[in-house]
């Protein structure tokens, strides 16, 4: 025995020295109760714990703090069911996840949650709000209501008994409820029972997310994909156009109210990233690249991304498509200047769209400068341009509301705002939460993304690194264009984030994405390991292996 | 436990963002010393720049909150849901008169058939200042609207927690039983107008009525007028300040020649022969006197005397018509809100004369005539310097202002001596006494006050005349207390209408007085 080891009390090895084994789990489960307790880092645990508990306080501060001043909408009892069902499911899927010995990188599971937790609650505010749901006069009418009730509550809160005589002269009115107002209009949409599948997708969002980790977890049904990728690509290609082909969806980019192409996106990346692992070290090369076949692949399929803005008008989607699209290929090919060509010719487009298109035209201009001088335009120019700065004044509005520590929870008054829960999430935040809650949440949702790549980064295999790549960046740009949409750093372009913004299909998508993404981590994880076993260091065969056979 | 739930959850949300943070940059540290994959890694860092991005981007929407503020406001006629939402919920604080009695409150809410609403008991009579009245959304000029900030700000940490809190009660120096009268008595004149009474002492306003609303500028604060002899004054003010004497006689013909083509009469071609001193042109308003003077004292002082001392009494002195000044200090008030001090600051009492002023136009400033323009308030502020014993004080509509000077121990600027000041307040007791201003004293007698004024008639070719009445109001021991200036456009000579309200209005002071010292006792 040498002096270190003698220094560090080791023990002498049991046995003689020989050839490394691989111990099968049956044979040590004491070690393998250890590892999987061990498996999710504790601040994971932590921040997952903290955000569940914000999620329920917050909830019950908006249910004993807003409800009672601002009345409620048809349904508001439901979406609390539903919020409450879903906090259940997405625990249950992480308890579910450890009992599958998840080895994969766990902050890809728990980070969307705690940005759920984080966000709902001012979402939940935003839906059960009497007057967001409204629609038309109704809205107006509901509106007036909503702030007789919140002016009768808060004289009857902050007035003294002589003060409230003073007011009334008697006994106070009974409170206006505008409940009653909005459960007529919002009937057929209640009623409706593909809205209220699409609203159920916050339930059903976390088995989507298990399913997917549960299919990709092996490695057979990403090979089939990959090598079968025209039919699912002809699949989804001829779905989508029909869809677009129906009357007015082109027109409004919307199928029966709800806009379900984001759910295509995760097949087109699949695609595209076995597109460029058959070609990885090709595409690499460029003098490989000269071959008729390979650039008709590269650019049919490349040129996926202006689909959506052809079909559906939808310039959000195409600049998702093309900058994951760009991500891929740069990440597959492990060559900057294929990234580098495809960013110069989707920002060209991009650009071009910009001055051609006259909708993103309005919406740039509406970025850097909405409030232009009234002064300098005539009566119908002014009402024309003051109905696009509608949303953004009141995007502005949320955000210098929340100021720098934010209105609280539920607070802030940003269901004022068109599309509150939707492209001006971020600006519901900013209101509730101020500037460091934005600044903080940015940083969650940043670390989700970086997660994500994290994965990527381990991967070895192009067809594997593309394809998580993709999926992330599907994530991480709407996030992006959101938020700074949101704060007019960059054009508002429609899109929302998943996990954090209103969206069923969005959500769904996110979810499957992350889902696949936890699978080829868990994968990783367990070759890695099986790896590490398999060659173990000398140290390791010493402390935990037990024996070793010369 | 609302509140602590609050800040928890806020702090929870900072929390977590915050351990992502950290959590972020450990991770890229790592990952940069390890990692095979550069591309990925790369991108990540990418995701952290852009979360810079974004933080500077939301800080710059904050620092930019002036101008979308403004954007806002301009862009709401088009319709805002927040800001129509909010201003229909929100419960402001109450507008306190001078008494600081609820009952008395110049802005409440009622509910009326079930609806609470914002509710100004004083009516039109407080429109024009206040707030309420018709067209009330109109008026951009009103204590409502500009204290609009203040009356919504939360009166404690605690409040501005709240869903939608409650405002701060704000406490006026306006009197609501003071300005109602005025605004009767101005009313029953069926003439366009203004009625100030200013505590000569603080300079708080107790009574503000002026005709007028947002299409037609009221007088009173926003509004030029010729002040006609109210302004021999500040002539006679001169005189004594330069310490001329005080018992010369005085001529005081139907009219003068002041040139070969100018000829200045007395009102009603009256002549009154010698008079003694300045108080004798004061008391019947002797315009061929107050030019006697003036030429002489241009004649024995030189210009530069008449420009010193008036800038003194608080008018701008300009040469052209061109160098017109504005007030661009806004201090004109004493005021904690600096929308009120912008929008409410009033054009400065001003008059054009130089060296080079013709001996006319000279003759004709020591009347009141010719490019001489004041306010009502800025007349008022002059006479309750008088009523100060020579110290100009800035005029106060906020009670919160009135305490914070006598906390501070506001000094005033002294713009003339307190033994001129004495001497003017003398003549003005003989101008109601005996003079132009009898008319006010049937009004007071036996209430033990007294009044002293000055009357002043601005002749406006083509149209009846205006009439002034500024006065001071002597307690019973004899001290000057209040100022009462009444202008009344076309009213006709100041020592008729204008001098009869100021007596009411002595009266009406009075009897607030002994209900104060009612309730009190």
């Amino acid at each position: 025995m040498s002096l270190i080891d003698r220094v560090l009390r080791r023990g002498k090895p049991v046995g003689p020295s020989g050839v490394p084994i691989n111990v099968r789990t049956h044979n040590r489960p004491e070690l393998e109760r250890r590892e999987a307790a061990m498996s999710m880092p504790g601040t994971l645990g932590l921040g997952l714990l903290i955000s569940t508990l914000f999620y329920l306080i917050a909830h019950y501060a908006v249910v004993k703090g807003v409800w009672p001043v601002h009345g409620t909408a048809p349904g508001s009892g439901g979406v609390l069911i539903r919020d409450i069902a879903s906090v259940i499911g997405w625990l249950l899927l992480v308890v579910v996840m450890r009992a599958m010995k998840y080895r994969g990188n766990w902050a890809v599971i728990v980070l969307p949650i705690v940005i759920f937790l984080m966000i709902r609650p001012s979402l939940f505010q935003i839906f059960t709000d009497p007057v967001y749901q409204a629609t038309g006069g109704t809205r107006q009418e509901a509106n007036s209501i909503k702030a007789e009730r919140s002016q009768l509550t808060t004289i009857l809160r902050a007035y003294d008994q002589e003060r409230q005589q003073q007011v009334f002269r008697g006994p106070p009115p009974e409170l206006p409820d505008p409940i009653e107002t909005v459960r007529v209009v919002t009937r057929p949409e209640r009623n409706s029972l593909l809205r209220l599948a699409s609203t159920l997708t916050v339930v059903v969002a976390p088995l989507a997310m298990l399913l997917a980790f549960m299919a990709t977890r092996r490695p057979g049904p990403l090979r089939v994909f990959r090598d079968k990728r025209v039919w699912p690509f002809l699949v989804t290609f001829l779905a989508f156009a029909a869809m677009a082909a129906i009357p007015n969806v082109r027109a409004t980019g919307k199928l029966a109210g709800m806009t379900p192409w984001e759910l295509f996106l995760p097949i087109f990346v699949g695609v595209w990233a076995a597109v460029l692992a058959d070609d990885a070290y090709n595409l690499g090369t460029p003098g490989q690249l000269i071959s008729p076949r390979r650039i008709l692949t590269i650019v049919l399929y490349g040129a996926l991304p202006v689909i959506p803005f052809l079909a559906i008008h939808d310039l959000g989607l195409s600049i998702i498509l093309a900058g994951s699209f760009a991500a891929m290929l740069l990440v597959g090919t492990r060559r900057a200047w294929w990234g580098g060509l495809m960013l110069v010719i989707w920002a060209g487009l991009v650009l071009l769209a910009f001055s051609v298109d006259e909708r993103s035209q309005t919406r740039l201009a509406l970025s850097k400068n909405p409030y232009l001088d009234l002064s300098a335009m005539t009566e119908p120019q002014r009402e024309e341009w003051a109905a696009k700065v509608h949303q953004i004044k009141l995007f502005d509005a949320n955000v210098l509301a929340g100021g720098l520590f934010g209105e609280g929870p539920g607070r802030g008054h940003a269901e004022t705002a068109p599309n509150a829960a939707d492209d001006g999430y971020i600006t519901t935040v900013a209101a509730q939460w101020g500037l460091l809650g934005a600044i903080g949440f940015v940083l969650v949702y940043t670390a989700f993304v970086i997660q994500m790549l994290a994965v990527a980064v381990r991967e070895r295999s192009a067809f594997e690194r593309s394809l998580v790549t993709g999926l992330a960046m599907l994530i991480a740009i709407p996030f992006w264009l959101s938020a700074l949409g949101g704060i007019r750093v960059v054009p508002l372009t429609g899109v929302a984030a998943a996990f954090a913004a209103h969206g069923g299909a969005k959500l769904l998508a996110s979810a499957v994405g992350v889902g696949i993404i936890a699978g080829i981590s868990h994968r990783r994880a367990v070759e890695e390991r099986l790896r590490a076993t398999a060659d173990p260091a000398p140290e390791e065969l010493l402390s935990e292996q037990g024996v070793r056979i010369r | 436990m609302d509140h602590i739930i609050n800040w928890a959850l806020r702090a929870a949300f900072v929390l977590v963002g915050l351990g992502a943070g950290v959590w972020i940059f450990r991770w890229l540290i790592h990952a940069w010393r390890h990692a095979e994959e550069r591309w990925p890694l790369r991108i990540a860092i990418g995701m952290l720049l852009l979360a810079v991005v974004y933080g500077a981007g939301h800080y710059r929407l904050l620092a930019q909150r002036e101008t979308i503020e403004e954007g806002r406001r301009a862009y709401s006629q088009y319709g805002d849901p927040r800001r129509t939402e909010l201003r229909r919920a929100d419960v402001r604080g109450w507008m306190n008169d001078c008494s600081d009695d609820p009952a008395k409150a110049l802005a409440v809410y009622r509910a009326r058939n079930g609806v609470v609403e914002r509710t100004y008991p004083l009516g039109a009579a407080g429109a024009n200042l206040v707030g309420g009245g018709p067209d009330a959304d109109e008026r951009d000029f009103t204590i409502e609207r500009l204290f609009s900030e203040e009356l919504r700000e939360p009166p404690t940490l605690l409040e501005k927690g709240e869903l939608h809190p409650v405002g701060t009660d704000m406490r006026l120096t306006l009197c609501s039983d003071l300005t109602a009268r005025a605004w009767q008595l101005l009313r029953g004149t069926n003439r366009p107008g203004a009625v100030v009474v200013q505590d000569v002492q603080t300079g708080a306003v107790l009574a503000y009525a002026a005709t007028g609303g947002p299409d037609d500028p009221p007088f009173g604060i926003k509004r030029y007028a010729p002040p006609g002899s109210v302004f021999k004054l500040a002539l006679a003010a001169l005189w004594w300040e330069h310490g001329l004497p005080d018992s010369i006689t005085i001529p005081c013909p139907t009219s003068i020649q002041v040139t070969d083509r100018a000829r200045i009469q007395n009102f009603e071609g009256r002549g009154i022969g010698p008079v003694i001193g300045p108080t004798g042109v004061l008391i019947p308003s002797c315009n061929t006197g107050a030019v006697w003077m003036a030429l002489r004292m241009r004649e024995q002082l030189g210009e530069q005397a008449f420009i010193d001392a008036y800038q003194r009494f608080g008018f701008e002195v300009y040469p052209t018509a061109e160098e017109a000044p504005r007030d661009t200090s806004y201090r004109f008030w004493s005021t904690t809100s600096r929308d009120f001090a912008r929008r409410m600051t009033p054009p400065p009492n001003r008059i054009r004369m130089s060296e080079r002023t013709g001996r006319a136009e000279w003759a004709q400033l020591s009347i009141g005539q010719g490019p001489l323009d004041v306010t009502v308030i800025g007349i008022s502020r002059f006479i309750s310097a008088i009523g100060n014993g020579g110290v100009m004080l800035p005029p106060k509509v906020e009670y919160a202002a009135v305490e914070q000077a006598e906390e501070d121990g506001e000094q005033g600027v002294r713009v003339m001596s307190a033994q001129t000041a004495l001497k003017l307040q003398t003549a003005m007791i003989g101008v109601v006494d005996s003079g132009t201003g009898v008319a006010a004293q049937p009004f007071f007698q036996g209430t033990g006050w007294d009044l002293g004024g000055k009357t002043g008639t601005a002749q406006i070719p083509g149209r009846p005349d205006d009439g002034w009445f500024s006065g001071l109001i002597f307690d019973p021991q004899g001290r000057a207390r209040y100022s009462v200036v009444i202008y009344l456009q076309g009213g006709g000579p100041g020592g008729r209408m204008p001098a009869s309200i100021g007596g009411a209005m002595t009266r009406a002071l009075v009897e607030h007085q002994q209900a104060a010292r009612e309730v009190q006792g």
